[in-house]
C-alpha cells in the first residue's frame, strides 16, 4: 500500500530522458524549411498549370467567345484554389491562441474547425460549379469544330462528370468531413466539460 | 550565442523535465511525449519576442504544453487506452528495475485519469505551486483544490489496486 507521498517520492526519483535543445533546434529549422518547401511547390504546380492553360489559350484559335470565358474561368478556379490552400496554411501556424486558457483554447479549435469545415464543402461546390460552366461553354466551340458524334460523346461526359462530382464524390467528401468534424467536436466538448 | 538563445536554453534546461513529465502523463508514451515536448518548445521559441511578462515564464510555457497536448490527442486521435499503457509495460526491450517498473505502472495509472486530472496531477507531483497550476488550467483556485483532493485519492486508489494485482 502506498499514500500518495510515496507515490510523489517515486514520481521524483523517476529517470527521465527528454530530447535534446539541439533536437528541438533542428527540428525549429527543419519545420522552417518544411514549411518553406510546400509554400514553394504549391506555387511551382500551380504556376506551371496556369503557363500550360496560358499557352493553350494564346495557341488555340477559338470560333467562340464563350472559349476565352471557359479558359478565363477554369484559371480562376486554379488561382482560387491556390489562395485557399495559401489562407489554410498560414492559419495553422497562426499561434496566438495557443496562449489561452484551455477552455478558450478548445473554444477556438471547435470554431475553426466548422469554419474549415464550411471553407471545404463550400469550396469544393465552387469548384465543381465552375468547371460545369467551364465545361459547357466550350461545349459552344464544340458545336461548330466536332462532328456531331464527337459532339455527343463531349456533353455526355461532360454530364457523367458534372453528376459524379456533384452526387458522388461531393456526397462522400461531405459526409467523409462532417463525420471528421462530429468526432472532433465531441471529443472537443468532452475536454471543454473537464476545464469548467 | 545571441540572447533569445541563451534565454531560450535556460528556459528549456528549467522546464523541459516538467513538460516531459506532463506530456508523458498525457499521452501515457514517451515517444508522443518527446514529441509533444518539441512541439511545445518549438512554439515557445517562435514567440519569445513576444512574451511581455504579463505572467510568469513558467505559466506561459505549461500552458502552451497544455494546448498542445489538447490538440495533439484531438488530431492524431490517440485516447490513451490500456492497451497503450499495457504496450509500454510488456515491450519495454531491456530488463527494467523494480523503480522502474513501479514508474510504468504510476503512468499506466494517471492515463485511467481524465485528460485535466492528468494535466493536474503531473503538475502537482512536480510540486508546481497551486496558485500557477489554477491560472495555467484556468479553474479558480478553490475549485482546484477540491479537483486535487479527488485525484490524489483517485490515483492512490488505482495504483494499489494495481500493484496488488
Amino acid at each position: 500500500m502506498k499514500d500518495f507521498e510515496a507515490i510523489k517520492r517515486l514520481w521524483q526519483v523517476q529517470p527521465t530522458e527528454p530530447v535534446s535543445i539541439e533536437d528541438v533546434f533542428t527540428r525549429i529549422n527543419e519545420e522552417k524549411r518544411g514549411y518553406a518547401r510546400k509554400l514553394l511547390k504549391q506555387t511551382i504546380i500551380v504556376a506551371i498549370a496556369l503557363f500550360l492553360i496560358f499557352m493553350v489559350w494564346l495557341t488555340a484559335t477559338f470560333i467562340t467567345w464563350t472559349s476565352h470565358l471557359a479558359v478565363v474561368i477554369v484559371m480562376g478556379c486554379l488561382i482560387y484554389y491556390f489562395c485557399i490552400q495559401l489562407e489554410d496554411y498560414l492559419k495553422i501556424n497562426k499561434t496566438a491562441f495557443i496562449f489561452k486558457k484551455p477552455d478558450e483554447y478548445i473554444a477556438y479549435l471547435k470554431d475553426y474547425k466548422k469554419s474549415r469545415f464550411k471553407l471545404n464543402t463550400q469550396s469544393y461546390q465552387i469548384y465543381v460549379i465552375f468547371i460545369g460552366i467551364a465545361l459547357v461553354l466550350l461545349a459552344f466551340e464544340m458545336y461548330y469544330i466536332l462532328p456531331l458524334s464527337l459532339l455527343i460523346f463531349y456533353i455526355v461526359m461532360s454530364i457523367v462528370w458534372i453528376f459524379l462530382c456533384q452526387f458522388v464524390f461531393m456526397k462522400q467528401f461531405n459526409k467523409k468531413e462532417e463525420q471528421r468534424l462530429q468526432e472532433i467536436i465531441s471529443d472537443l466538448e468532452r475536454l471543454s466539460q473537464q476545464f469548467l | 550565442m545571441d540572447t533569445k538563445e541563451t534565454q531560450f536554453k535556460e528556459l528549456f534546461d528549467k522546464n523541459s523535465k516538467i513538460i516531459y513529465h506532463l506530456c508523458y502523463g498525457y499521452t501515457g508514451d514517451s515517444d508522443s511525449a518527446n514529441d509533444l515536448m518539441q512541439e511545445t518548445f518549438i512554439k515557445v521559441w517562435q514567440n519569445l519576442d513576444g512574451f511581455r511578462n504579463q505572467s510568469q515564464i513558467s505559466t506561459w510555457i505549461y500552458r502552451i504544453a497544455i494546448n498542445t497536448c489538447l490538440s495533439y490527442l484531438r488530431v492524431e486521435k490517440r485516447k490513451v487506452t490500456d492497451e497503450i499503457s499495457d504496450f509500454i509495460l510488456e515491450n519495454t526491450a531491456e530488463p527494467i528495475s523494480e523503480k522502474e517498473e513501479q514508474v510504468s505502472l504510476l503512468y499506466k495509472c494517471i492515463s485511467q485519469l481524465e485528460e485535466n486530472e492528468r494535466i493536474i496531477i503531473t503538475l502537482v507531483l512536480d510540486e508546481v505551486p497551486y496558485p500557477e497550476i489554477a491560472e495555467i488550467s484556468g479553474i479558480s483556485e478553490g475549485n482546484l483544490r477540491v479537483k486535487i483532493h479527488r485525484i490524489k485519492h483517485r490515483l492512490t486508489d488505482i495504483y494499489n489496486r494495481y500493484e496488488r494485482l
